[in-house]
């Protein structure tokens, strides 16, 4: 059985997408196969840093069209390995959503049946034999992000040193130990370089009584990549792939 | 561990969805029940042997609270098995969706 790891925020701009790019390459780096479902159907975005042109007219199907019963979900997972670079020894899949307006709305209206959902992950895992199954998720609580928490073996719960960021994530622990999580890890992301990183993670650790598995400051040349790459793999050496390796070394089954 | 009688009451508490339960309603769940859930969610079914053992109550009362779990649409009515043993099905509801105004939905459609 996969692992799966879903990553969490509680509110929006935290990172996910990126972080969860990343670790996922640096997974498949250690020759996992690993799957990425894009389930922040409302406003899609990890196909960006894994470099997948959604509008490519190779894109027949989307994790919507699955969800809509017009599709296995894997005709919706695609291959991107060989668009990151790096030589990497696994896979990563990709099943992204749709970011054609009209979809969007038609999902979001007419909604879907959560329980495909959770049968397409045991599909997914199941047919493209899967070592890591990772959910990047819709900002916030719903039924989806409580889904995902529910059924994973690890969360990542993502926040910035920002008192809203504190507050909201002080509600997603809750939730997750309610759902009784087998692994809940903390990462605090964009931290200004003037802070003294090993405070806040105490402080945090404390306030949460969750242990904080990275600390990534905030970087220029990840701001300037802007969600056109996998930054683990565009700057081995910088100091935030260095944390982002820590928590897939943390997180490899 | 809970026992019968304050999981019993604790469920009565809980409002009756026909039509399924949704993930949100897991939550309002007593703890001993909400951890049957998280791995019913992946599962999807369970042995009334399993829950037996998990809540360990007498089968008798682990029946009682089976029953009050269908009726409170978490569970589907169980299924009897060649083993004599009964199978819960998880009771998710169909559907989730937004419920935003149609004619909102049909503006944003049109783009």
């Amino acid at each position: 059985m996969a692992k799966i790891i879903s990553i969490h925020s509680y509110r929006g701009g935290t990172g996910k997408s990126n972080t969860t790019a990343n670790v996922a390459a640096l997974l498949a780096a250690k020759g996992l196969r690993v799957g990425v479902v894009d389930t922040d159907l409302n406003s899609p975005g990890i196909h960006m840093p894994l470099k997948f042109d959604l509008e490519s007219g190779d894109v027949k199907y989307t994790l919507n069209n699955y969800l809509w019963g017009n599709c296995e979900i894997t005709d919706a997972a695609y291959d991107v390995t060989a668009n990151l670079g790096g030589n990497l020894a696994g896979k990563v899949f990709l099943v992204p959503a749709s970011i054609k307006a009209a979809e969007i709305t038609k999902l979001l209206r007419d909604g879907y049946d959560v329980g495909l959902l959770n049968d397409g992950f045991d599909e997914l895992t199941e047919k493209l034999n899967l070592d890591v199954l990772m959910v990047d998720t819709h900002p916030g609580l719903n039924n989806e992000t409580l889904l995902s928490i529910a059924i994973t073996d690890s969360l990542i719960i993502i926040l910035r040193p920002d008192y809203q960021d504190y507050q909201g994530t002080a509600v997603t622990v809750e939730v997750a130990r309610k759902l009784d999580v087998p692994q809940m890890l903390l990462v605090i992301n964009k931290m200004p370089l003037i802070f003294d990183f090993a405070e806040v993670k105490s402080r945090v650790e404390k306030l949460y009584n969750c242990p904080v598995a990275a600390v990534l400051p905030h970087s220029d040349e990840m701001m300037s990549l802007a969600s056109q790459g996998v930054f683990a793999l565009t700057y081995p050496d910088n100091v935030v792939t260095a944390e982002l390796q820590h928590l897939a070394d943390l997180l490899a089954p | 561990m809970d026992s019968f009688a304050t999981l019993r009451d604790e469920l009565a508490q809980l409002e009756a969805n026909t039509e399924g339960v949704a993930m949100a309603d897991v939550l309002l769940l007593p703890s001993a029940l909400r951890k049957v859930f998280r791995r019913l969610i992946r599962t999807k079914k369970v042995a009334l042997s399993e829950l037996i053992e998990v809540l360990g109550l007498s089968a008798a009362e682990t029946q009682m609270l089976g029953t009050i779990l269908v009726e409170k649409g978490f569970l589907q009515p169980p299924v009897a098995t060649d083993s004599a043993d009964l199978i819960y099905y998880l009771n998710l509801s169909a559907k989730s969706s937004n419920p935003m105004a149609g004619r909102v939905w049909d503006v944003l459609e049109d783009l």
